[in-house]
């Protein structure tokens, strides 16, 4: 976080380049869990790029209460929720693996190992879809990104009670919509 | 293990987001009730099944993308309207945001406001010193609808205008003089016992521009091709116009014009460059004694020529053929082609005669 907030401070100083760092350190964390918030690649790369711009331009505003990542996200869930508002998802992360980004890193599993990861992940992120937009962001915060609550909460703007009710209820909303795929 | 507090507090363990007490608490929980260590179990394994799901990774290096984009952003003031960053409610409307974007942007190009407020200007001089409404005897009896024939179709046009406008109407006899006051005003309230008929409204006018649903702006005026001659009383009455758009196939609208083209009297006459007071609109004007008479034809491209060459072929009966083209296209949507147009509807030409009641004076060499 502190060398964020240097790097923040030498941006603000003129040195622009700075930022690139910035966006490099944080670009795929970012990309990975706005994909699976907004359930297609296309979307996400063009919300991640956004969120870095807008960013760029209002890093003034940024007064270093919390960690530039949590900003930059709370950025990018802006951007999202508007994008939203605005068009309709064109192309789903299961179908999007070739248009945009690469294909989700998946270790050297075995064929078969293979295809019943992909399968229960095919299944997982449709069971994500599935969940309303609120209980797919904290899942996707807390399980996929790793954020405490706090962090969450700061993102969202939600009390930290609030994120530990909301988050309970996603993942029970989640284990009906995968009960099939958890008995595997 | 029956309450939601309980399940939350589970999740929470699992999260490790607990304090000690609560922390205790679950623990004693999971120690006396199977259920809930079951609960922990599939929490535990749906935690599992998101954690490892395959990583997005955007394969590409957006850093120099976005640099430049802020840049162009910021150069070019192309930022459209896009969300502010971390904001307590995304997507609220501000009002002080909006206002600052707006007199950034001023403070960046001044020069935006300088037409609007020169427009303005002149619109509120024109308002105050309408000469017409300030000097009497400015303009005599060929400017003022006060002045016109009280018989005949002219004369009531000019009523149906004043009505429309809700002025109070005024039929004075011919040439008499009409105290400034008492003289209709296109910017006359209207009188309660005065009720226009719609159709008056629309087809011969008055100044209350809400009255007139769905007419064109006064800016789309601009977008009228207007010919301009001057012709003789004799020539209007024989209407000799009409073997020019007979000859070229010009469709020339028998509807009153205002009516066809949803004007007032005042915005046709702003069109044509005349006075109001002038005015007679439509084909059929033999009958009155109109200073001026507007008439709207439809042409095809290459047509507006032809009835530029043909009133000029006719020097005795009309001269000073002018044409004035529009700055810009017309702003509204086109209307339907007039009636027993031959020619696809191309454009419409406003053509404005002004009538010479004395014998038009032969042009030099002819």
């Amino acid at each position: 976080m502190s060398d964020d907030l240097e790097l923040i401070a030498e941006i603000l100083k003129g040195r622009t380049a700075a930022f690139e760092n910035l966006v490099r350190k944080y670009q795929d964390r970012l990309f990975n869990s706005v994909a699976y918030m907004v359930g297609n690649v296309e979307d996400a790369r063009d919300i991640v790029q956004e969120a870095f711009v807008q960013a760029f331009l209002n890093l003034r505003t940024f007064q270093g209460t919390s960690a530039f990542y949590t900003w930059l996200y709370r950025i990018a869930f802006n951007v999202a929720a508007t994008e939203r508002r605005r068009k309709r998802p064109k192309i789903s992360v299961e179908r999007g693996r070739d248009r945009t980004g690469r294909e989700p890193i998946d270790g050297q599993p075995g064929p078969a190992e293979r295809v019943e990861r992909e399968e229960r992940g095919r299944r997982v992120r449709q069971g994500l879809s599935q969940l309303s937009e609120e209980h797919r962001a904290v899942l996707v915060l807390r399980e996929i990104d790793g954020c405490r609550y706090e962090t969450i909460a700061e993102i969202l703007g939600l009390p930290i009670g609030t994120i530990r009710s909301r988050l309970h209820r996603a993942r029970l909303e989640l284990r009906e919509e995968l009960k099939n795929a958890l008995i595997d | 293990m029956k309450n939601q507090s309980d399940h939350e507090l589970l999740s929470a363990y699992l999260d490790g987001e607990l304090d000690a007490a609560e922390r205790a608490r679950a623990e004693r929980l999971l120690a006396d009730n199977p259920s809930a260590g079951q609960l922990l179990d599939e929490l535990r394994a749906l935690g599992s099944t998101l954690q490892s799901l395959p990583r997005h990774e955007l394969g590409e290096d957006l850093s120099e993308t976005v640099l430049q984009s802020a840049a162009r952003r910021k150069a070019n003031e192309i930022d459209a309207p896009r969300p502010v960053p971390a904001p307590a409610e995304p997507g609220r409307f501000r009002p002080r945001a909006l206002g600052r974007k707006i007199a950034d942007r001023i403070k960046d190009n001044p020069r935006m406001v300088v037409w609007p407020l020169i427009v303005l200007t002149v619109a509120a001089l024109l308002m105050v010193f309408d000469p017409d409404r300030r000097d009497p005897g400015r303009g005599g009896g060929d400017r003022n609808i006060a002045m016109l024939p009280q018989d005949g179709k002219s004369a009531g046009k000019a009523e149906g205008a004043d009505r429309a406008a809700g002025a109070k109407i005024i039929a004075p006899k011919e040439g008499e003089y009409v105290k400034p006051e008492d003289r209709p005003s296109m910017s006359a309230v209207k009188s309660p016992d005065v009720v226009p008929n719609p159709s008056q409204l629309v087809a011969k006018g008055g100044g209350d521009a809400a009255e007139t649903p769905d007419r064109p702006s006064a800016a789309s005026l601009a977008g009228l091709v207007v010919i301009q001659c001057q012709a003789s009383r004799e020539a209007l009455e024989k209407r000799e116009y009409r073997k020019v758009f007979d000859e070229n196939d010009i469709a020339l609208s028998e509807q009153p014009v205002g009516e066809v083209l949803r004007m007032t009297p005042a915005e046709l006459a702003s069109a044509a460059g005349v006075d109001v007071a002038e005015l007679d609109v439509g084909p059929h004007a033999a009958d009155a004694k109109p200073k001026a008479t507007i008439l709207l034809v439809e042409v095809a491209p290459g047509q507006i020529a032809k009835i530029l060459d043909g009133l000029k072929a006719m020097p005795d009966k009309f001269h000073e053929v002018s044409i004035r083209t529009p700055r810009t296209p017309p702003s509204h949507s086109p209307a339907p082609p007039l009636p027993g147009a031959k020619a696809p509807a191309a454009k419409r030409v406003l053509v404005v005669f002004r009538v010479l009641d004395a014998a038009l004076p032969m042009p030099a060499g002819k």
